[in-house]
């Protein structure tokens, strides 16, 4: 196997694996144990299932880990179709998994207020809650705020995929796109919050850019032109 | 492009991007919507200017976004004058405070959730929301001062760097020394004896100009890392 096309194949591998963790604690668990609005039921669904909840902010931390697994594989493989746009890429995943880890914090802080441990019990359980809910309505946001990376990063990738010669340019194509859609729904979500459930509507299919990439990573590899590429 | 031709133009204009950019929520917000000691006043004032606010959270994620850029150029600039100090200048001037930056976000995100009062705040009372939203205010602010020791370090290698470029005044490279200091003392100050933390960033202040005459002469004058005879020169001794 062609060195490049091994370091595709294992950048691809890495990346697929984040299909799991990621949507894990940003789909699964929010949809699972967060009752919108309702800080009372949440409470309750989160201490039934603590587990569970503890699982989702174990996946965010390894989900950080992954990204940057994933870009250093990548840069591996991109740095020499341009250094300067690797380098780029990797710095701003370094600073998105930062983002990501921090931000569990409010998960923690959301548990330990539900939980209402001896030195909480001078609050009540109602503002306990509210304010265990709080948390975790900002954890979302410091997702939305995090968005902004998981949007910025995929064009210097997108760009590097469109210049390989060893990767399909609409792939590039795809990510450079995706990266709008990730950059639209964080503004939506900051500026005009009222927008958010329509503008992820729409975005939504954009998204897949990164999953064919992985895919074609995995599946098909770089197809590298032996002459053409050397002497480039 | 002109940027191939002048890379420290291209550091300068992101650098006047961020210095037009990082006042709106450093010091224009403050003063158009906090009343010092009045949490309900400052609450009432977030909530009629919502937009305002959240264009404030904007404006901190542009510049912890546009830090990167801006060191990443300066490390283009500089990488041939000293490579291991230039990569400093990116982690501590460019990665970690935009990390800061973006998680301080979060502190202005909490403010105005408590401030907007969504019905799951309702057990709270309006002047506990408003104490608790004041809180994180304060807590947006505090951590600014932790990054400020950030805004001070990486100052230090980019000041050497000019100092050493051959292609910068060296005034400037001493002015930027004395800048990283005063930002240092200044979060100090605000950390250990925070009583005097206005007086403090008021004596200071000329020092912060440092930053500004160099973006300027980046923008204005430009800088172009000497091709041949300095790099030679490098290798040589390196």
């Amino acid at each position: 196997m062609h060195p490049t096309d091994k370091a595709a194949r294992v950048a691809g591998a890495v990346y697929l694996s984040m299909v799991v963790t990621a949507p894990f604690s940003l789909i699964y668990i929010p949809s699972t144990l967060i009752v919108r609005g309702n800080a009372t039921a949440t409470a309750n669904n989160i201490l039934a299932h603590e587990t569970l909840f503890r699982l989702g902010i174990v996946a965010d931390l390894i989900t950080s880990i992954i990204f940057i697994c994933v870009v250093l594989a990548l840069y591996r493989l991109l740095s020499g179709v341009n250094k300067t746009l690797a380098s780029l890429m990797v710095a701003l995943v370094l600073v998105s998994a930062a983002v990501g880890f921090m931000n569990v914090l409010n998960n923690i802080a959301a548990l330990t207020l539900f939980r209402g441990s001896d030195f909480l019990g001078v609050l009540d359980k109602p503002q306990r809650d509210a304010l265990a809910m709080l948390f975790i309505r900002l954890h979302g946001q410091g997702n939305v705020i995090n968005e902004i990376f998981w949007g910025l990063w995929l064009f210097p990738f997108g760009v590097l995929v469109m210049r390989s010669g060893f990767l399909p340019r609409i792939l590039g194509v795809w990510l450079i796109i995706n990266g709008f859609a990730y950059l639209t729904t964080s503004l939506t979500g900051l500026l005009a919050p009222q927008y958010m459930e329509k503008v992820s509507n729409i975005a939504f299919p954009v998204l897949f850019g990164e999953l064919a990439i992985m895919l074609w990573l995995v599946i098909k590899g770089a197809k590298v032109q032996p002459f053409a590429a050397v002497a480039s | 492009m002109s940027s191939t031709h002048n890379p420290g133009r291209v550091a300068g204009f992101l650098y006047l991007l961020l210095v037009v950019l990082a006042p709106v929520r450093l010091i224009y917000i403050p003063s158009a919507l906090y009343v010092r000691g009045n949490a309900t006043a400052t609450a009432n004032n977030i909530a009629t200017h919502e937009l305002l606010f959240r264009l404030g959270m904007v404006s901190d994620l542009l510049c912890g976004t546009i830090v990167i850029f801006l060191t990443l150029a300066f490390y283009r600039l500089f990488k041939a004058v000293d490579q291991n100090l230039a990569v400093l200048v990116v982690i501590l001037g460019g990665l970690l405070p935009a990390a800061i930056d973006f998680l301080n976000v979060l502190n202005d995100a909490a403010a105005l959730m408590l401030v907007r009062g969504a019905d799951f705040l309702s057990v709270f009372d309006k002047p506990q929301r408003d104490a608790l939203a004041m809180l994180f205010l304060r807590l947006h602010h505090q951590e600014i001062v932790a990054a400020e020791i950030l805004w001070g370090l990486w100052l230090f290698p980019l000041a050497i760097l000019a100092y050493r470029s051959r292609f910068l005044p060296r005034f400037l490279g001493v002015w930027l020394i004395i800048n990283g200091f005063a930002y240092l003392i200044m979060s100090f100050t605000g950390l250990l004896l925070p009583q005097y933390e206005d007086m403090v960033s008021n004596i200071v202040f000329p020092a912060l100009l440092g930053e500004m005459a160099f973006m300027l002469w980046l923008v204005i004058k430009g800088a172009k890392p000497q091709p041949l005879d300095a790099s030679a020169s490098l290798s040589a001794v390196g």
